[in-house]
């Protein structure tokens, strides 16, 4: 009886700590409510949960509650105004009755985007749009229609947004849809918006690489810092190609023009704006407005694995298509919608990533679709945890590593993933790169005689990061759930 | 007896004490916090609509960075939603203010204070102003359980986020609305909203 009565204590101990990190159905609910439409779920809701917990279909319930709110113009706000951030832009947060913000839907670029979220279209649409609905007239210092009217396209009259205008606006209220064809070389979603156009401003000194940069930050995710340029000949001369087009002349006189060149000399200049320039190119025509001509460029990059990426381009709808086309971008966006609707504090380790690339494919890359599976995946209703001292510590540190992972990623793959614990299934492998990181960094001379990161690198940890390192080294490496990797006080 | 005390020790929660200083919790950005408690207290126009110099205070993140600048609601936040719960509560007596106060006594609770009030009414001015004290005691306590309930959910929610129970809570609750003799009604809403919206439970998901 008392072999009876202890073992069934044990398993109700093991069981209450195998469920102890999955919330409550209530919490879950609320959690749903909040990351989907920002407020708590209704009094309603709650009752038609305990209803449902009573016969047995909590699970269900919830499924289906999640769905519902993604309906909700609610759902659909913020999202949109995850965007908005996204794209470094003011938020548009002014919620009136009927549920629409005035400022997010009164602009071709607000107007697109919702269109693709409440619709929901392929996200990639947010970057091959060709259709957009501005405002003929002026509004403010607004001119989006003849942002447009330009390029010549096909329109007609829109009153899809009209009842989230503003009611002082003048007595033509009626908006217009702007059509163009599907492979319109000048046109390529939010790229080519008003709003994108005055959020990035152009200079001629700037030559468009604002642009550019913005279009490799929000598509792969790419911030050009912590770059090293290329290291061999061959690569160099084809970056020298791409940053300083040459037409016809020789190697040799490319090299000796550039001698005085200070951004040809320079290998940290080269090492973005390879990237930079040629992309930059594609707006070339456009400076405050839309080209009326496409202008061609290319989309060069240093992908996974080292693999180079350089694919021309003719103008804007080459470059949406050759964007979404890359692997890349899928990591990319997904990683946004993992930061948010799961939180960027909780590990994207690379199974979930590799999950979650076949669901967003399989949901035809539509937005509302990922979000319902996101939510229905055990960390989404796991509980608030409050983070141990060395779970803290490798979330810190990963973070740190995450710099690295930048060029490791894709120039120099013969590296283990940094921002993965733990580093390897066995001890053994585990202690090898421990050992190896500590020799890289030098940490028995406190990083003096470090290796990595390089020289030349835009990038280095700073003394406080440092500690991190060292201190998550000396309490054995803990990996996300806090459990040494290595034995305690084997960090130097 | 041994045998007793083993079983109601192994009960206990075997999860160590941890730091807090990254919980792993998510705060709702300002304007959800607004809009959030635009469902239990008629919020002013000029807070439902968040005016650009307080953007910064409520979370929203700055277009330069991409970021907000203070990671966690702080000072500048609780200033402003108390200011913003402030004049709420008197909009309880505008038409709509008693949907919004049904949402957080439910119906039932709402009724016995308030009699049968149509949709998109104001509440009896008079009902509000009676002293918090002249209430009877178990509808004090019904009150500030309806109140935590709203705002901060069920009895496993507020277990779950493991900073306090429902129990103590509106124990505390109480507690501090029995030191403030001369509260009315409508005070002691405030104070109880005050408290509530500025708590982890309320803010953060």
């Amino acid at each position: 009886m008392k072999k009876i009565i202890s073992i069934a204590l044990l398993f109700l101990i093991l069981s209450q700590n195998a469920f102890a990190q999955q919330s409550s159905y209530d919490t879950q609910l609320l959690k749903l409510a909040k990351a989907i439409k920002g407020e708590p779920a209704t009094r309603e809701e709650r009752s038609g949960l305990q209803k449902a917990i009573a016969n047995g279909k909590a699970d269900l319930f919830l499924q289906e509650t999640a769905k519902k709110y993604l309906q909700d113009p609610k759902a659909h706000l913020k999202l949109k105004q995850k965007v908005d951030e996204l794209v470094r832009l003011n938020a548009q947060t002014s919620l009136i009755n009927n549920g629409y913000t005035l400022g997010s839907i009164d602009d071709a670029y607000g107007a697109l985007v919702f269109d693709v979220i409440s619709k929901n279209k392929s996200w990639d649409d947010l970057f091959k749009g060709k259709e957009y609905i501005a405002h003929p007239m002026t509004r403010g210092n607004e001119h989006e229609g003849l942002f447009y009217d330009r390029l010549n396209p096909q329109y007609s009259e829109d009153s899809s947004f009209s009842e989230v205008l503003d009611p002082a606006s003048p007595a033509n209220t009626s908006n217009r849809k702007y059509s163009f064809p599907a492979d319109d070389q000048r046109i390529a979603g939010i790229f080519t918006t008003p709003r994108f156009f005055s959020r990035y401003v152009n200079t001629a000194l700037n030559k468009n690489r604002r642009r550019a940069a913005a279009v490799f930050r929000i598509a792969l995710c790419d911030t050009m810092i912590a770059t090293v340029p290329a290291q061999d000949s061959s690569s160099q001369m084809r970056d020298y190609d791409t940053i300083f087009p040459h037409r016809g002349v020789t190697e040799d006189q490319v090299r000796k023009s550039l001698a005085g060149n200070i951004h040809g000399q320079q290998a940290d200049c080269r090492s973005c704006h390879y990237k930079l320039d040629p992309l930059g190119q594609v707006f070339g025509y456009s400076a405050a407005t839309l080209g009326v001509e496409p202008s061609a460029g290319a989309l060069r990059f240093r992908g996974q694995d080292n693999r180079a990426v350089d694919i021309p381009l003719k103008g804007f709808g080459d470059l949406a298509n050759a964007l979404t086309e890359q692997p890349e971008y899928v990591k990319c966006q997904i990683s946004h919608f993992w930061r948010w609707y799961v939180g960027k504090d909780v590990p994207f380790t690379k199974e979930i990533e590799s999950d979650l690339i076949k669901k967003f494919e399989f949901s035809q890359r539509r937005p509302l679709d990922f979000i319902a599976y996101l939510v229905t995946l055990p960390v989404f209703k796991e509980k608030p945890q409050i983070l141990t001292e060395d779970q803290l510590l490798s979330r810190q540190v990963v973070k740190i590593f995450k710099n690295c992972t930048s060029c490791h990623d894709s120039q120099y793959a013969n590296v283990w993933d940094l921002t993965s614990l733990p580093y390897g299934d066995n001890i053994e492998v585990r202690t090898r790169r421990i050992d190896l990181l500590k020799s890289v960094l030098d940490i028995k001379n406190n990083g003096a005689r470090a290796e990595m990161p390089p020289k030349d690198s835009l990038w280095r940890p700073s003394q406080d990061e440092f500690a991190s390192i060292v201190k998550w080294l000396d309490r054995g490496a803990p990996d996300f759930q806090g459990k040494a990797q290595l034995e305690q006080g084997e960090g130097k | 007896m041994k045998q007793g005390v083993l079983i109601f020790l192994m009960f206990f929660s075997l999860t160590s004490k941890a730091a807090f200083e990254e919980n792993a919790r998510r705060y709702s950005s300002g304007q959800e916090i607004v809009n959030s408690l635009d469902m239990y207290v008629p919020m002013p126009p000029n807070c439902l609509q968040i005016p650009d110099d307080a953007r910064s205070s409520l979370g929203l993140n700055s277009p330069l960075s991409g970021n907000p600048i203070s990671p966690a609601p702080n000072q500048a936040t609780i200033q402003w939603l108390s200011q913003c719960i402030a004049t709420g509560v008197n909009f309880y007596v505008n038409a709509g203010g008693a949907e919004k106060l049904r949402n957080v006594l439910g119906p039932e609770l709402f009724a016995k204070m308030f009699g049968e009030v149509p949709a998109n009414s104001a509440v009896d001015t008079m009902k509000l102003v009676v002293p918090w004290s002249s209430l009877e005691k178990k509808i004090r306590e019904e009150i500030v359980a309806q109140f935590v309930f709203s705002f901060l959910g069920s009895n496993e929610t507020i277990l779950d986020y493991g900073l306090t129970t429902s129990e103590k809570l509106r124990a505390q609750l109480l507690a501090a609305l029995e030191k403030r003799n001369s509260l009315v009604v409508l005070n002691a809403f405030q104070f109880l909203i005050l408290n509530l919206a500025l708590r982890d439970e309320f803010l953060s998901y």
